[in-house]
């Protein structure tokens, strides 16, 4: 028989042994049920966040278009920005429950993006929440095991390997064999949810870059749920009895999916410190009233920003100055408050990031983290995709200040006096916040490790494909 | 009698041949050292964070006391006659309400990591909650503790799964079953007994990873006895109730790993898809509101009280604050930006805002609730609130702190207001008579988790009851 011949004969009574014994039919049936449940729920969730973001968005810009006040009245008024989601959030809600959804926009204050669910709720969710990718990352993984804990040991225990390998099996043929065969019920299982879960992203037109990310969505998984399929008859081919293959392959599943990525996030969270709020405020406000380095105090600044103006304008008094220097100061002021809190945000920010690219490293020993995180990202529902977002709205929130700032500088009012007021007419041509999410590659690229991870496991399958080959030769010469 | 003697020595010679399973044992004992080295350093750099606010804090102390006496300057004398102004205190020295980790806090680290522990205080409210919480990697808040709690709670089922999936089938394979049958009287009768000694090896397991807990757990006091007691008796619960399940699903006399397959599924079941299908009921059913109209709400109360003329904003602090009617001054009172029409302001907004937030805290309430009544049928999720209210870290210990740190401020405010409405000047001596915030934490409530302890107990013998009674039923059928 030829090679090829010999895997698939192999393959293909393996899916007919598991269809004959049910066991693949209710791992299906569970699998469907569960990604039912979490997709309905997750649409339903999603249209509801979105439609309540959509409303308070609508609600801000109507009261921030009609008012009629003083700019520095209207910064410190300010305005919300609201996180908006990805279409594929539904199937995989990542961070988004510990990551904040509101941006303020306000005068003198760096807001960071506030009320993520998680600081209201209890230690309960914690214990996850259901999700297609949960299921994906989770459960079937288990099933897969659940289903080819036996592959090997199965026929060692009724005397049929021995029978298979004097007919001239390979040993590594035989391997191969159950792993295409357990794969391909698993592709019988999964695939179809995948299909009817493509459905939405192609109908409802979220553009090529969503779809571009659901495929990569798709195929990471495939890719994940192969690496199961090797991995459990790798453990079955490793185990004498059917009682050990079940342990070892619950015991692998445990510490992969469960044990390792809560004791690696936390020992790397150790590893690379971050500052409480109370010194990151601390340092914030010091930064600002004391000055970085050699910039002086506010007081000092303020009045060097004075003198060079007055120089510029040639004026010996404040009051001399073509324009409300009040403006000016508070533009400077912001300014700073920029730079003070980009070195300190700044340095919690390349810690998580420090922190994110250890983690990507960390999933070459565990395939749950690799897969967790390239998830995450094409989802965009990850810490860069957070960020992201924090960025272009900080960006949107400076240049609104300045604009505010700057009118009332420019508005022939008089230093100190706050009677001037711009109208609707001025706040409707501040423009609206329009967020521009990252390209589909960019998320790849910001979890390289991950999606290497992921290929050098199955480099990996495949050579303890052929060691395991070797050991059973050994065991039956 | 005999049979005990002659099934737990056969027992511990198996559990001394099998390798695998002391491998287990010394691997459970291995990770739940591990998790709590891990909770000590998370509670050890908590205790650091804590200090480096006292330290702060007493760092502030001395500059604001030195500024009344360092006159040897311009700079300093100017300093010193302002030193004493009831604002200048409260811009530059603020206080601080610090919840300090409990004893037990390393052990199950709860909700440390995500809620608040610190509040800067300061005589106007401050509203943005966001000020002051912690600052996190939100990957680690999404992987979960790893703490001791989630070793009893996660890893402890699945050594009772590897111990007892064969509790039966393994007399069956190797053939012993007639014969012991024969001696014991029934079958079920030797499987109960083999599952007290398995009982026994895990719980003295579980005692001495909780005792090794209890000593080397990060702390600056020692934990209450009946905080520990209560910890042993509600992991030993927990241990029961997966002991009861396996006893349940041996019950039915299935091969080793069939029985091992319906054991790993409950284990799926119970730890993950029951209670996040709980958390997605309750996110479907009570979503969380943006606070969007909070934000709106306050942003007109802001602009149409501080618009609001100075005479009725200082009536309004007076009416609403009788205790420093005595000290009004009309003519001065009702100009603009006087220290009665700031306070007014902020009293006028600090009342509209509570009666908006309100509502929307009653709503976050009612949602917890909904799910705390939902997580109370699942066994994991209630042993995980047991174990983290034992450790302060659960959500009413938050939210007491907060309650606790607001009652604070109020206390700071009407300290300060005594000197700051009136216009008098502190002294020195005045800062020593600066209340000073001592977090309480909520009473144990021992009845309450008695009385659900023992319901679980209640559960327990009806589980086992029910396994005895499939057993029985074999056993005649056989």
């Amino acid at each position: 028989m030829k090679k090829q011949n010999m895997v698939l004969t192999i393959a293909v009574k393996e899916v007919v042994a598991a269809f004959r014994s049910r066991v693949a039919t209710l791992l299906a049936f569970i699998t469907w049920i569960l990604l039912g449940v979490a997709v309905y729920t997750g649409m339903q969730q999603e249209r509801e966040a979105a439609g309540k973001k959509s409303r308070a968005a609508s609600l801000f810009r109507h009261e921030w278009e009609e008012q009629e006040a003083n700019p520095h009245s209207a910064a410190h008024f300010g305005t919300y920005l609201f996180k908006p989601h990805t279409f594929l959030s539904i199937y995989d809600h990542g961070l988004n429950r510990f990551l904040g959804e509101t941006y303020r926009v306000e005068a003198h204050v760096q807001h960071e993006v506030n009320h993520s669910e998680a600081e209201t709720a209890g230690s309960q969710l914690r214990f996850g929440e259901l999700s297609a990718a949960m299921v994906f990352q989770l459960l079937v993984p288990l099933l897969v095991l659940l289903l080819s804990f036996n592959a090997i040991t199965r026929e060692r225990e009724s005397n049929t390997l021995r029978l298979l390998l004097i007919q001239g099996v390979k040993p590594a043929a035989l391997i191969r064999g159950k792993i295409w065969g357990i794969y391909f019920i698993v592709l019988l299982v999964v695939l179809p949810a995948f299909l009817l879960m493509g459905i939405p992203v192609i109908v409802q037109d979220h553009g090529q870059d969503a779809l571009l990310r659901y495929g990569l969505f798709t195929v990471a998984y495939l890719v994940y749920f192969f690496l199961f399929s090797g991995i459990g008859v790798l453990v079955s081919a490793w185990s004498r009895h059917s009682n050990a293959a079940l342990i070892g392959s619950l015991g692998v599943w445990f510490l992969l999916a469960v044990l390792v990525p809560r004791a690696a996030v936390r020992m790397i969270d150790e590893n690379n410190r971050l500052p409480s709020r109370f010194e990151l405020n601390r340092r914030i406000a010091q930064g600002y009233s004391k000055g970085m380095g050699e910039d002086g105090t506010s007081i000092e600044r303020n009045r060097k920003l004075l003198d060079s103006t007055l120089k510029r304008y040639k004026v010996d008094s404040v009051q001399q100055l073509p324009v409300n220097f009040d403006g000016l100061a508070m533009q400077n002021g912001e300014d700073y408050n920029t730079k003070v809190y980009e070195h300190y945000a700044g340095e919690v920010e390349r810690t998580v990031r420090q922190q994110q690219e250890s983690l990507g490293w960390v999933s070459f020993f565990d395939p749950f983290i690799a897969v967790q995180q390239v998830s995450m990202g094409v989802a965009g529902t990850d810490y860069h995709h957070h960020l992201s977002f924090h960025r272009q709205a900080k960006t949107y929130r400076d240049e609104f200040i300045r604009i505010l700032n700057m009118d009332l500088a420019n508005s022939g009012s008089a230093y100190l006096s706050y009677g001037y007021k711009a109208g609707p007419e001025f706040f409707k041509k501040m423009k609206d916040f329009r967020y521009n999410p990252q390209p589909a590659g960019l998320a790849v690229g910001q979890h390289r490790w991950s999606w290497l991870a992921l290929a050098a496991w199955c480099l990996l399958v495949y050579i303890l494909v052929n060691i395991s080959a070797k050991r059973l030769t050994n065991i039956y010469p | 009698m005999k049979l005990l003697k002659t099934i737990f020595i056969f027992e511990w010679r198996q559990l001394c041949r099998q390798g695998w399973l002391l491998s287990g044992l010394c691997l459970f004992l291995a990770v739940s050292l591990l998790s709590v080295y891990s909770g000590n350093r998370t509670v050890g750099k908590r205790w650091v964070q804590a200090d480096s606010v006292r330290e702060a804090y007493h760092k502030d102390f001395e500059a604001a006391l030195k500024r009344f006496t360092d006159t040897s300057t311009s700079k300093g004398k100017a300093e010193a006659k302002t030193a004493g102004m009831a604002a200048v205190i409260n811009f530059r020295l603020p206080q601080h309400a610090v919840k300090y980790p409990e004893p037990l806090a390393a052990l199950s680290l709860g909700l440390t990591d995500i809620r608040p522990w610190h509040e800067q205080v300061r005589y106007v409210k401050n509203y943005n909650d966001a000020t002051e919480m912690p600052v996190n990697n939100p990957m680690t808040l999404f992987a979960g503790n790893f703490d001791l709690a989630f070793v009893i709670i996660y890893f402890l089922p699945l050594l009772v799964l590897a111990y007892c999936y064969s509790l039966y089938s393994s007399e069956k394979e190797a053939g012993t079953l007639a014969m012991l049958a024969v001696q014991a009287g029934s079958v079920a009768r030797v499987v109960r007994l083999k599952l007290l000694f398995r009982f026994l090896v895990l719980a003295a397991l579980l005692l001495v990873v909780n005792g090794l807990g209890f000593v080397l757990a990060e702390k600056r006091a020692a934990p209450g006895v009946p905080q520990m007691l209560l910890w042993c008796l509600f992991s030993l619960l927990y241990l029961l109730f997966w002991l009861g399940i396996a006893y349940f699903i041996v019950a039915f006399r299935q091969g080793a790993t069939a029985t091992g397959m319906y054991l790993a599924a409950c284990w799926m079941l119970v730890l993950v898809i029951l209670p996040s299908l709980a958390n997605t009921i309750v996110q479907q059913r009570h979503s969380l509101p943006l606070k969007d109209e909070i934000a709106a709400y306050r942003r007109h109360q802001s602009e149409e009280i501080w618009n609001t003329p100075a005479r009725i904003l200082s009536d309004s602090f007076n009416r609403y604050n009788p205790q420093y009617a005595s000290t009004a001054d009309p003519a001065k009172d009702t100009l603009h930006l006087s220290t009665r029409y700031v306070a007014g302001y902020y009293d006028l907004l600090e009342r509209r805002m509570e009666r908006v937030i309100a509502p929307y805290e009653r709503e976050i309430e009612d949602r917890n609730r909904q799910l705390a009544a939902l997580s109370a049928w699942n066994p994991a999720s209630v042993a995980q609130q047991w174990l983290n209210t034992l450790a302060g870290t659960e959500l009413p210990a938050y939210d007491q702190f907060s309650r606790q740190a607001d009652q604070f401020q109020r206390s700071w405010k009407t300290f300060l207001y005594d000197f700051h409405i009136p216009g008098k000047q502190l002294q020195a001596a005045d800062l020593e008579r600066f209340p000073v915030f001592r977090y309480q934490p909520p009473e144990l409530p021992v009845r309450g988790m008695l009385y659900q302890a023992f319901m679980l107990f209640c559960g327990l013998c009806v589980l086992f009851a029910t396994g005895s009674f499939v057993f029985n039923g074999k056993d005649q059928a056989s």
